[in-house]
Formats: structure tokens, sequence, C-alpha cells
């Protein structure tokens, strides 16, 4: 017939808009595809929203991130940050890309055990360590990081039940230059305590000293404080080894290396501010080889959101539309705060599913949730959209699906592409009788 | 206001008493056309749903939200 | 026994060779006229006392040119005047002198880089005719000189001239110099034959040809012909032109010297090979390709070490490396066709490609390509000397055609011959400043899209000097790897994927060798052991460091990114295996493959005397690569097998053929 229907769009030209990337009202950003599938195929076959994980991104990182390490320090193990993502697939996939297991509870314990990880490959960290799951982890061979002084106390306790000497870590914390100092983790080195505490388990005879921990923080945007926090780490060795005897076969230097999100408040774009896998090898591995006296010790990393985030995609499909009265234009999309609960902290890339007609106007993204804070997106360009478009957020590989919430909608389907681009699904969305399992009606309100 | 405005071929429209721009589509010109003429909500809903063969429904909603814009620009009552 | 040698080195350094065992049997050589043989000795002896009560014992210990000069002297005398009391006085006397003259000479001569070559000799020896013209108590011997035996030679007129040089004009003494000449160096032999031949033949140009055959002076062609041809240019066939040239020019030089000097009844001795020789060398010095700044034992060595530079090592190219991590696409190379032309066609563009795209998604956005934000590398050691990144990088479909370089920054070398240029970087990346040293692949700034660049790419590009928009000159990159083959010194092609190495610094602390380290090795033969073995590290007098198991010597040493063997000095022996089985070592944590060239003498057995002579007329038989495969812990090739172990130093295991030598482990 005539020519194709287009939603009528009017907008006040403001020559102050200014804009580092063209023109504000016509630039459209366009994921159409993830890893060769199309967005709206994954969707139409799955459901939506849906979370979406690409093996290829995966292990290009790890990849990269390994070369970087490897190539400038041989002796580099990695270890998967179980509470960045402990979906069985996505763990697996690290494991079998030959990383280890890193966890902070019994329950992550557990899960890595019945992926089938050997407890002499996995790492427990923690503040908290109930006594019966810390025996077992000791029985099973796991490397124990301790945090604090009672946690030395209840090893030496196991000890003498097992009639065994056991290898120990502990968890340190310094002043890297960065703040927040996260200080309220494993013992001081700047005080002394940390030495304290390798006194105490020398003269305790039950616990053998062979590495030594530190975790500086997250989302760590500079390589030198990495550098910082291993020269005190190297320094602290060679001082247990010279004065104890010990060789500290490993040090572990945590994890907390940025991903490219964009960080609520800073103006600068990832790409500028983001250090690359290079840049903080080359710190660490720098600080490594100036401060080492005696052997070189293995380095273990535990990296998981530089390594994961980047790898997932959550699609949400537009629901309806408002205007504001302030004239912003308000869409109201399939997934909120209850899936994305990073959104308080991070401005989320979000892509159209296609090029659509029309120019940009000032819009915001809000959740399914009754609740005022849900928004993921408070202020974006974004074109006339219509009920199912489907948007692509990224990168939301790291703690969302961990920090998900069972909230007014159930949690929705979880996708992997793998390299062949064939969609896997990794796990079911949740039902009411999943939700309701574990609740007990007591007879008298029956 | 409309009686003013002038619609140039980029689809820009100049308010020359207020010195103010807007920038619109074809379809936004037309219903301000429409607007000009003296047609209704109601009206103009129907003229686009014919002309384009859309169903009324999902046209009310656009027009709606256009008027809503219109009225945040100062632009109706 | 450093002493002995001492003593003996002399006799062999007329010769331009270092031997002293052939110095020994020179110095037995120089008793065929006993008072030749004699006041040599005391000539020598001497100097040494002397120098030993002047205190400057280090020098003449260095420079062996003190003592050969004064060992000339008192042959000359020797060959002229009978042993006694007053003849062995005068002997020293001279000898003295000639040491002093010699010192002096060398203070003047080191200024233009020339050697003394055999002046000071040549000047006493004026000085002193001059003055035992009124000495009537010396009498001369030039009746009753007689060798001691001799025999009749064809070619006498050569041999005779040959042992003119030692003042021992007879065949037997010429048959023995030739054949130790022959036995060190074919290529001086060569030159010894073809400058006699070719003076000679120039001579008779111009006087009759008896006389120019047996002339006394044609001892002067042989020197000329062996210095210039063969020690102090590189030997080629343009150095043998030039060394003949030298030889012709020296027959007039010759006989104009010996009618002037008659006048006054001096002996012209090596006048003319010293005056021709040191005004060639002044002339080669200052551009002649093939010019020899590292002389060596012999000009086999000589050829070999320079040959090693070229085909090794790059040669004089100058080398650079890549400036990222990881792998990266040529974008633009040398003469391309968009920017890199004319003036500016020396420099290279990089992206990153993944799937063979520059960018994900439409590449409507800087952050869609790959290659924004990457980090890029210091290529080389040096000094920050310009830089600038206040300029906004462009959004692609726009670029900045008044400040085309965008932000740069440039790094003067370390020895301050050249500069390198990067363009494009990102807004506020640089984290170095001007005045700033920065260590090769240090991390200074990051990949933008600044200036006339249409997307986001890094440029490089080598200038000799320091000032933005210079003239590109042509340089190499020191390594990169493509697929699994590592390249050295060369320059990849347009669109050719390529990766930049990184230093596994726990192998390099691996193969730091320090003085004194030692290493036992068991050897085992078709899994017996047979014998053990030691190897320690040494360092001579020149500061270079070997591995010597007490005769042989396999020099060795240890840059940035590599560790290799440059030169062997000895017969055969387990070290010269090591050589062939590990000529260099890539300090990096890859599993590659890549080439390296063994010198001749290393790599073939008899044959190589003649290689090493045809050597000289065609460089390219030097160019035979040898494959070799670097995995974790090991090198393997045609010849066997090197591992190292994780924690220890050095080799930890050599194989070849049926042996093996493992490293016992010192408890």
């Amino acid at each position: 017939m005539s020519k194709k229907y287009e939603k009528p769009v009017i907008i006040k030209v403001d020559f102050t808009m200014a804009s580092k990337y063209g023109s504000p009202l016509k630039t459209q950003k366009v994921r159409s595809e993830i890893d060769d599938v199309n967005v709206r195929d994954l969707v139409e076959k799955f459901g939506s929203p849906l979370f979406v994980y690409s093996q290829r991104a995966i292990e290009n990182k790890y990849n990269e991130f390994k070369e970087a390490f490897t190539s400038r320090y041989p002796d580099t193990q990695f270890w998967w940050s179980y509470k960045t993502n402990y979906l069985d697939a996505i763990c697996k996939v690290f494991h079998k890309l030959g990383s280890k297991a890193e966890v902070v509870s019994e329950f992550e314990y557990e899960k890595a055990r019945t992926l089938g990880i050997e407890g002499k490959d996995i790492i427990f960290n923690g503040p908290y360590k109930p006594k019966d799951a810390l025996k077992k982890a000791v029985e099973e061979g796991a490397k124990i990081h301790i945090d604090h002084w009672y946690e030395i106390n209840d090893l030496e306790e196991i000890a003498k039940e097992l009639g065994k000497e056991i290898p120990v870590a502990i968890r340190c914390n310094m002043n890297t230059g960065v703040y927040p100092q996260w200080s309220r983790f494993g013992f001081n080195i700047d005080n002394g305590e940390a030495m304290d505490a390798i006194k105490r388990i020398f003269e305790g005879k039950k616990l053998i000293l062979t590495g030594l921990h530190s975790h500086i923080g997250t989302f760590m945007l500079s390589a030198a404080a990495y550098g910082a926090e291993v020269r005190k780490l190297i320094e602290l060795k060679n001082m247990i080894e010279e004065n104890f005897g010990y060789e500290i076969e490993y040090i572990d230097i945590g994890g907390g290396f940025a991903s490219k999100n964009r960080l609520k408040g800073v103006y600068q774009s990832p790409e500028v501010i983001v250090p690359s896998a290079d840049e903080y090898a080359e710190a660490i591995t720098n600080a490594i080889f100036e401060f080492n006296k005696g052997k070189l010790p293995k380095l273990y990393l535990e990296t998981g959101r530089a390594l994961i985030d980047e790898a997932g995609y959550l699609l949400t499909s537009v629901w309806a539309g408002k205007r504001m009265p302030d004239g912003k234009k308000s869409y109201i999309v399939d997934a909120g705060v209850n899936l994305l609960y990073t959104a308080f902290w991070y401005n989320f890339d979000i892509a159209l599913d296609k090029r659509y007609e029309g120019l940009n106007e000032p819009s915001m993204i809000n959740g399914p949730l009754c609740m005022n804070i849900d928004v993921i997106s408070e202020n974006i360009m974004l074109p006339p959209l219509n009920r199912g478009s489907v948007l692509s957020i990224w990168p939301v590989g790291a703690y969302n699906v961990t920090q998900s919430m069972q909230f007014i909608r159930y949690r929705p389907r979880i996708v992997l592409i793998d390299k062949d681009s064939n969609p896997h699904l990794i796990k079911e969305a949740d039902d009411l009788d999943y939700v309701r399992e574990k609740e007990i009606l007591p007879e008298y309100l029956k | 206001m409309f009686e003013e405005m002038i619609i140039d071929e980029n689809n820009v429209g100049f308010i020359p008493s207020l010195g103010i721009s807007f920038q619109m589509n074809d379809t936004a010109k037309k219903i301000i056309e429409l607007i000009k003429e003296g047609k209704n909500k109601e009206d103009i809903v129907k003229i686009l749903s014919d002309e384009f063969d859309v169903s009324w429904q999902d046209v009310y909603i656009d027009v709606e939200d256009f008027f809503q814009k219109l009225k945040v620009y100062g632009l109706i009552k | 026994m450093d002493k002995i040698k001492l003593f003996f080195k002399p006799y062999v350094s007329i010769l331009f060779l270092r031997d002293f065992k052939a110095g020994f049997v020179l110095f037995l050589l120089s008793f065929l006229l006993p008072s030749v043989g004699l006041l040599g000795i005391v000539a020598i002896i001497s100097t040494i006392a002397f120098a030993e009560i002047a205190g400057v014992r280090e020098h003449y210990l260095k420079y062996g040119f003190y003592l050969y000069n004064s060992l000339l002297v008192g042959m000359g005398v020797g060959y002229f005047f009978d042993v006694s009391l007053l003849s062995v006085i005068l002997t020293s006397i001279l000898a003295v002198l000639t040491f002093l003259i010699s010192f002096g000479l060398n203070r003047m001569f080191i200024n233009f880089a020339l050697p003394i070559l055999s002046f000071p000799f040549a000047i006493v020896s004026m000085l002193f005719y001059l003055a035992s013209l009124k000495y009537n108590s010396l009498v001369t011997n030039i009746l009753h000189r007689v060798p001691l035996f001799d025999m009749n030679l064809p070619f006498s007129a050569f041999f005779k001239s040959m042992g003119t040089i030692f003042f021992l004009p007879y065949n037997i003494a010429g048959l023995i110099i030739s054949l130790i000449i022959l036995f060190y160096s074919r290529i001086l032999f060569f030159l010894a034959v073809i400058g006699f031949i070719a003076g000679v033949w120039v001579h008779s140009f111009f006087i009759p040809f008896n006389a120019s055959l047996n002339s006394f002076y044609n001892f002067n062609f042989i020197l000329i012909s062996m210095a210039l041809g063969g020690i102090f240019l590189i030997p080629n066939i343009r150095s043998y032109v030039i060394a003949i040239i030298a030889v012709i020019l020296s027959v007039i030089l010759i006989d104009a010297f010996v009618v002037f000097f008659n006048l006054y009844l001096l002996p012209v001795y090596t006048l003319p090979f010293n005056m021709i020789t040191t005004l060639f060398i002044l002339l080669a010095s200052i551009g002649y390709k093939y010019f020899n700044y590292f002389i060596k034992g012999t000009p086999e060595k000589s050829l070999e070490y320079y040959l090693s530079n070229i085909f090794r090592f790059g040669g004089k190219d100058i080398k650079i490396n890549l400036p990222f991590s990881g792998k990266w696409s040529v974008y633009q190379a040398f003469d391309d066709e968009w920017t890199h032309k004319g003036e500016y066609k020396y420099a290279y563009d990089f992206v990153i490609k993944i799937n063979n795209k520059t960018h994900q998604n439409e590449g409507t956005l800087l952050e869609d390509y790959y290659a924004f934000g990457e980090p890029v590398l210091a290529p080389i050691s040096g000094y920050v000397v310009a830089m600038r990144d206040d300029l906004e990088d462009n959004f692609i479909g726009n670029v900045d055609r008044i400040n085309n370089w965008g932000n740069y920054i440039i790094i003067k070398s370390l020895d301050g011959t050249f500069y390198v240029e990067i363009s494009h970087l990102m807004k506020n990346s640089i984290t170095v400043k001007v005045g700033d040293y920065v260590q090769m692949g240090q991390i200074i700034g990051k990949c933008g899209n600044s200036g006339y660049s249409p997307e986001p790419h890094i440029h490089i590009q080598v200038q000799f000097s320091p000032v933005l928009g210079s003239k590109t000159v042509p340089f190499k990159f020191m390594d990169y790897i493509k697929g699994n083959k590592l390249y050295y010194y060369s320059l990849p092609k347009k669109d050719e994927e390529i990766e930049a190495t990184i230093v596994d610094k726990t192998i390099r602390i691996r193969f730091n060798f320090i003085l004194d380290d030692s290493f036992i090795y068991e050897i085992y033969e078709n899994n017996e052991k047979i014998d053990e073995i030691k190897f320690s590290v040494k360092m001579n007098e020149k500061g270079e460091f070997y591995f010597t198991d007490g005769e042989n010597r396999l020099y060795f040493y240890l840059s940035e990114k590599m560790f290799y063997f440059y030169e062997y000095d000895g017969g055969k022996s387990y070290l010269k295996e090591i050589f062939k089985l590990s000529p260099r070592i890539p300090l990096i944590n890859k599993n590659i493959v890549y080439k390296d060239i063994l010198p001749v003498n290393i790599i073939k057995g008899f044959e190589k005397y003649l290689i090493e002579f045809l050597l000289s007329f065609n460089y390219n038989l030097f160019n035979k690569p040898i494959e070799y495969e670097k995995k974790p812990l090991e090198i393997v090739s045609k010849f066997g097998k090197v591992t190292f172990s994780f924690y220890e130093k050095g080799f930890k295991t050599i194989e070849f053929k049926n042996k093996k030598l493992i490293l016992r482990n010192e408890k």
C-alpha cells in the first residue's frame, strides 16, 4: 500500500547537546547477534528475560589472562572464584580450561566437590568456616586460607583430632595506596599482626605455613595497587623464610581485576581507565622479580569478574512504554534489579536488537517490579521501541546470577552458547514448586 | 503555535517568534498538519490507521504518546 | 705459564697471528742465524725488564706490539753483527728505546684509530744505523753470515722473501714460515702469495724481471697484502683487490725509498709496508664497509665473526621491538598505499583483527574496535624526548588533518643514534613524561584514534632526528612470532598476523651466569656412564664471558630476550656440541620454531679449512640456516636435544648422537 508506518517522533533541537560520538539523535547501538546467534531467535526459543553466556568469550578472556601471566611467569595457576558465578556449566568451562576452584563457604565447597573437583584443587577462603566443614576440607586436602586467630585454634584442634600436621596459608591485608583498604579480612602486615600470626602458627607446631594470600579489593582500576600488594607479600615471604625456615610454596594474590563495565559516577570510558591483562601481569610479575629472595614462589590468581563479566548478557523484552510528565520516555522491560543487583553500581551497556527507524529520545528503562528503585537505566537515548523489542544488557556475567533474587518474578532461564554457536540450556527457570519446595505449612494453619 | 510553525524539507519545524526548532519525522509532520487542519485525536488516529494499514489500537498509543510530548513542549494545552 | 707465553707471542705477532706455539717454533727458527736468535732474546728480555722497572706491566701484557717491535730491532742487530758484549748492550739500549717509541707512537696514533705496525722498529733501526756509522768497534758479520743449514727449493725467491721478514733470507726459513702461515690461515697464505706475485710482476715492468724477483724488499709486498687483505679489512674479493692495489702502489714507494735512503746508507726495512698500510687503513676506517673493527686471531676468525654478526644477529640494521603484546595484524607496511610514502615510507601500522574484522558490531563506535584502548609498549629502552596526549580521539568517520600525528611519543635510543616515534595514542593515556627513562616492553600509553587516523591503530617509525614529522629511516623488528615460527631481524608483510614476544624472566634468571659458576655433568654413552666433565664460567681480558672445560672456550652473551653463543675457541669437545644444540635460546615461554646459523668452524670437519677460505669469495656459503624447536624446558634440533630445569641454572641434560650429559646435583 503506502509507505511503512513509523511512530511519530518530535524532539526539540538543543545545540548544546554535545557528544563524543557523533549525533546523539541518530546513533544507535545495535547488537543483533551474540556469537552469531540472533537475539530474537534466542528469546523466541528460550523465553524472556534470558541470561546468555558466550563460551567463546570466556575462553578468549581466560586465554588472554593466562597468556599475559604465563608468558611473564610460567608457574601461574588460576583458581576460578565460585562466588562470581557458580553455575555448574560455567565452572566446568573454567575447570576444563585448566582453572582450579576457589570457594568462600561450605556450600560452594560442596558444589565444587560435586563437580568432581578434588580437595587439593580447592582453595577455601572466608571469615566464616564452620568447624565440621573445615574439618572435611582439611581431610580432603583443600588449601585453607586462615582469616583470624580463632581459626588457628580451630585448625589446631582438627590437627590434633586427625593426628597430622596441616599445611595452611594465611590471608593478609595491607595498605596498597588505594581506598578503600579491605582491612577486615585476614591479618594486617603493616602493623605486624601477620608476623605475629605466623609466630603463633610456628609455636603451635601443628600447622605448616605453605602460602600467603591477600585479596585487596574489587574492580581495581590501579595495576600499581597490585604491585604494592605483591611487594608486601613477597617481603613478608622473605622474612618468614629467613626467620622461621618455612618454605613458602605459593603466593595467592586474590582477584579484583576490573572488567569493561561502566562504574556509576566515573566519566571516562572503560577503554581508557580499565587496565589490560598485560598491565596487571606486568605490575605483579615485576614486583615478584624485584623483591623476591630465594626460590620463586608459585603464583595463584583468584580472578573472577575479569574472566566472566564480559561473557555474560541479559536479554530482556520491552513490555510497554510510557511518557513521563517531564517528557522522558519510560520503557517497562521484563528484567529488573531482581536480576541485576549490580545495576546499583554500574551503568550497563544496552543495545538494540536491530536498527530502528526514527530519532532517539531521552528514555529510561525500568524493570517489572513494583518497586520504585527498579531502574536499570536512568537516562539513555533510544529510538521509539515496540512491545517485543529485545534489548541486550552487557556485561552482566559476574555476580548478577549468583546475587539474583527470587523476588516478585521467577528467575529466568540461562543459556550457554558453545564455540560452534549452539545455544545450550544450562539452568531452567524457577517455578512455583521450586519456590515452595522448602516451605512447610504448620498443621494448625492448614 | 502550529499556525506559526514552518516545517522544512528536512522535517525541522521552526517557530520564528520563539526561535525554537524541532526535529521530527514524516509521521509527526503529518499529524501536525492534521492538527492545523483542525482534526482532533480520534480523527487523526483513524486517518493514520487507514493510511498505513495498522490497527487503530496500536496507533492510538502512539498518538496519545505524541500528544503528551506536545504538551511537555508547551505546543498544546 | 702466562709469562712463558708472553715470551713467544712477539715472534708470531710479526705474522699477525696469535698462537704462542707457532711463536715457539719461530723462536727456534730464529737460531738459524745464532746471532739473530740470541740478540732477539736479549731484546725481549731487556724490554720486559725495563717495563717492570718502569711499572707498566699491565700495558705490555695487553699489547703485544711493544714486544715485537723490540724483537725485530734485536734480530736486525743480530743480522748485521756478531754476538759480543758490545752488541748485547747495544741491543738492550735499542730495545728500550723501541719500547718508548712504541709507547709514544701509540698514544699519537690511537687518536686516529691507527695501529703502529712496525714503525718503531723501522725508525729505531734507522737511528741505530746512523749511529753505528761512528762505532768502529762494531764489526759486521757480513763476510761470514751463514745459516746453520739451508736447502734448495723451487720458488726460492718467494721463500727467501718470506724469510727476510725475520732477517733469515733463506729457503728453509721461508718454507717453515710459509708452512706456519698456511697452517693457521689459508687466507693469509693466499694473500702472501698473490701479494708477492703482483708486486714482483708490476715491478718487472720497470726493472729487469730477475732484479725484480730477487729484490731484497719484496717481503714488503707480502706484509702489505696480508695486512690489508686479511687483517685490517674483512677478507673478501674487494678487500683482496684493495690489498693488491696497495702492493702495486708500494712498488714505486719502495724504489723511491731505496734510492733516497741509499744516499745515507740507511736501510729501508719495513717502511714501505708501514706507510702504505697505514694510509690505506686511515682511508678505510672512515667509510669502507668491510673495515675490520674486531680483529680476531686469524682472518678466518675475523670473517666468521663478521658474518655471524650479519647473518645471525642482523648486522648494523636498526632493530626495535614490537610496541604491543599479543596478536596484531599489519595494516600498512613499508612503502604502502595510503600514507607510507616518500619520506614517510619506512613505517608500520598495526591493528587487531578477530574473524578478519578490526571491530565488532557495526564499527560505528570507537569501543567496537579491538585495538582501541590496548596498551602500547616501549619498543626500545631509552629516554622520552617528546610527547603529547591532549588531543581528542576522533569518533569514527572523523579525522584530524591538522595534527595528523595525533597524540604521540618519541623515544631516543640508549646509544643516541636514532629515535622511535609512535602515533595516534589515546588521549591522556601516556604514562611517562619527557626526560623519563623507559625500559623496553614497559607500558607507555594506549592505542587511540587521535590525529589522521581512520580507525584505531598503532603507527610506528624510526627517524634520525627528535623532531616530529622527520624523515623516516629503515629498520627491522628484533623478533616476532608468526604462527608458531619465531623470526629475527625481519619485517612482516601487509595483512600478516604477528605476535610480540614477552620476556620470561624466570628463564632469564637461570641463564644469568656469573664468574666461577661451575657445572659437573655425568657423561653416558649408550646409557652407560663413561666419564664426568666440569664446565666453568670465566672471563677474558676484554670482559667477555665463556664456558670452559679447561681447554676450550665457548663464548656466550645474555641479552634482553636471548641467550646465545657467539664464538668458539678450540677443537672437538662437548662444549662445541652445546653450541650446535642451542646456538641461541629465546627467553620466552612459548612453543616455537626458529632458525639459526652455525659458524663454519662449528659444524664442519676437515672440509672447514677449504670452506673458510672460499667463504671470503662468497659470503652466502655462511648462510645455511638450521631449524630449532623450543618447547617448555627444552630445545630440539637435528643435532639432538638440550633440556633445562625449572629451578637450577644452566643446562640439565645435553643429548646428541648416542651420548647424554646429565647435570649432577650438588647437595
